[in-house]
């Protein structure tokens, strides 16, 4: 596609639109047209990018005066919201007040980037938006594929990408002008990227549900994927001004910190399983369902173990007088974990920068090992809202 | 707002696209010439600015009544407001207070990139699978490769560099933020209230205490909005 050309034209292709619009009405497309898809997209790169607000700059929720006793109003403020490059080493970080110490070789000791993140999103492997087509069962336990699979509309992230830095300082306010008035300051830092360890990407998928004709709606899968080290932080240098409104300077060793986070949380199946919204009852309520696995036997195979039959295994836990059967070869595409801690090698269980580490401000680290959530998958979830009133 | 960083050609194409605009059915469309659409459009991009203005002053400040202005957020009544009735739940609404705010978008650039290459910088993070339609099939004209992604061309945004500062102070006015100029967001919101009544009183009524206000600023004054550096380009191609 030669882009320059249609730069060189725009401005006159935008006067035509302009003139011309009202010549055009809206056209239906037949389901043929629709399912004429190749799987051609818009791909968006993000190159050196950074997001930085100003360290003064804010977003506050706003409490209110109570007469209740026993509570008191609360405010809470987040600051300098800033998406930068994750690098490490010389001049690769700066604090929120752009002055002071931070140690620029360890990834969580410095809030914010001293350059964009290069690939945030690669030239190479960029977002993608595209209609595509998958195999898959549906509700009633059909496997569609060929000509009878549904089109899906997809945003995909990066599987692989330069590191980026989240972060922001906070405030939470107890009591704003009474007598039991304090103020906690605090930073959060992120240094990672939005794909899991072994490069699961983001993927926000919207289509119809393959229900009876009759029932089908919009349903949404989302698989969400985030890795890399995490910081929250309080304490604050003598010089800091520890006031409301105030840039703060946090201790750059000291906080609850967690390395090699490795996060995949797939929601919904194609085209089994999906999150849909519907009325709830006759007045005025609404649902967001996570739609329960369909009781058929190759659908929730398809779904436990991505096959047509699952097979089992007996295993034997450090108790030997028990044991269970468990799936021997689960389906890696729906099974969702949380790894705090990298845990490919056991000998780095507690190394420096691995898991879960309370660390000192005069940097002598707490080390409480790794922790993981395995097997997470969701068979059904329901958020229905209830109205007080008739 | 609109104008270009060519500002010559800006000058010349400008009153031209105006035209187009009022006199749409007075003028038949005339063929250009490759060579005068090629000398005469934005061949170097455009710069884009954008403000919204809702119940605020060009400064973000909510207004107050004075000069032309017909409102003020500030007196009993507070215009400010807007009001939500769920289906089911007649004479009940929850009322957002007091809101105003401000949106503007500094001189966002759109420009072409004639050549993905000279931005991608590791091509060991190719993922073919990207440009790969329904069975596999490269989609890229030219093949899914890395060197003719190098080649391929793309729209360009982006926002001109910045170097944001910071100058400590000693009280939050004397803080100063420098250099957050690509994007400045305002937002007051005085409260969030559930308020009784039929559509002419619910939405207009006091009689109950806000629970939850939002605001989004800048400690440099109470109505000042808060101002945010973006760097970098987003590429947009087609395959």
């Amino acid at each position: 596609m030669d882009f320059s050309l249609l730069f060189k034209r725009l401005p006159v292709l935008l006067a035509v639109a302009v003139v011309s619009s009202p010549a055009y009405a809206m056209v239906a497309m037949e389901e043929e047209e629709m399912s004429d898809v190749s799987g051609a997209g818009i791909a968006i790169a993000l190159d050196d990018f950074s997001f930085s607000m100003a360290p003064t700059s804010y977003i506050e929720l706003t409490g209110t005066a109570t007469a209740l006793p026993q509570w008191r109003r609360g405010d809470a403020r987040y600051y300098g919201l800033t998406l930068s490059g994750g690098q490490t080493g010389a001049a690769t970080g700066l604090t929120f007040a752009r002055t002071g110490a931070c140690n620029q070789n360890v990834s969580i000791s410095c809030p914010i980037g001293a350059q964009g993140s290069k690939n945030f999103a690669p030239v190479y492997d960029p977002y993608v938006l595209r209609a595509f087509e998958y195999d898959g069962y549906n509700f009633q336990g059909t496997f569609l594929t060929g000509a009878n699979r549904p089109t899906v509309l997809e945003l995909i992230g990066p599987s692989n990408m330069d590191n980026w830095r989240w972060s922001f300082w906070g405030e939470i306010e107890v009591d704003r002008g009474g007598a039991n008035q304090a103020l906690l300051q605090s930073q959060t830092i992120i240094n990672g990227r939005n794909a899991t360890v072994d490069g699961k990407p983001t993927i926000l998928r919207i289509f119809r549900t393959q229900d009876t004709p009759a029932a089908s709606t919009l349903g949404i899968a989302y698989q969400s994927a985030l890795s890399g080290d995490f910081r929250f932080s309080v304490a604050q240098t003598a010089a800091s001004p520890n006031a409301r409104e105030m840039v703060p300077f946090f201790n750059q060793n000291e906080g609850v910190r967690f390395g090699n986070v490795d996060a995949f949380l797939p929601i919904g199946r194609l085209h089994s399983q999906a999150i849909t919204l519907d009325t709830s009852g006759t007045s005025g309520n609404f649902e967001v369902r996570l739609t329960p696995i369909p009781n058929i036997a190759s659908v929730y195979n398809d779904i436990y173990c991505g096959a047509a039959t699952c097979a089992t295994t007996t295993v034997t836990g450090l108790d030997t007088t028990n044991s269970l059967q468990a799936i021997t070869s689960p389906n890696a595409q729906t099974r969702g974990y949380i790894r705090w801690g990298d845990f490919s090698n056991p000998a780095n269980y507690t190394a420096a920068t691995n898991g879960i580490r309370f660390v000192s401000p005069s940097n002598v680290s707490t080390h409480i090992g790794v922790a993981r959530l395995e097997g997470v998958l969701i068979q059904s979830l329901t958020l229905t809202t209830q109205g007080a009133g008739p | 707002m609109i104008y270009q960083r060519s500002c010559r050609q800006a000058l010349l194409s400008l009153p031209l696209l105006g035209s187009f605009l009022f006199f749409p059915s007075a003028h038949a469309m005339q063929p250009m010439a490759d060579e005068e659409m090629s000398a005469a459009v934005a061949q170097d991009g455009v710069s884009v600015r954008l403000e919204l203005l809702i119940n605020a002053k060009a400064d973000g400040s909510p207004m107050d009544g004075t000069g032309d202005e017909q409102i003020d957020c500030s007196s009993a009544t507070d215009p400010c407001r807007f009001a939500m009735e769920f289906a089911g739940r007649d004479d009940k609404w929850l009322v957002f207070k007091g809101y105003s705010g401000i949106l503007r978008i500094n001189d966002i650039r759109l420009d072409a990139q004639a050549e993905l290459g000279t931005v991608g910088s590791n091509a060991a993070y190719f993922n073919v699978a990207k440009f790969q339609g329904l069975g596999g099939a490269c989609l890229l004209p030219g093949g899914c490769t890395v060197a003719n992604l190098n080649v391929s061309p793309a729209l360009r945004v982006s926002y001109p560099d910045t170097t944001p500062g910071f100058v400590t102070g000693a009280n939050p006015a004397a803080q100063v933020s420098s250099g957050f100029t690509s994007l400045e967001i305002g937002i007051a919101l005085d409260g969030i209230a559930v308020e009784f009544g039929n559509e002419s009183v619910g939405p207009l009524a006091n009689a109950n205490n806000p629970f939850l206000g939002l605001n989004v600023g800048d400690v440099a004054s109470a109505t000042a909005p808060s101002k945010i550096a973006i760097g970098g380009n987003a590429l947009i191609f087609g395959f």
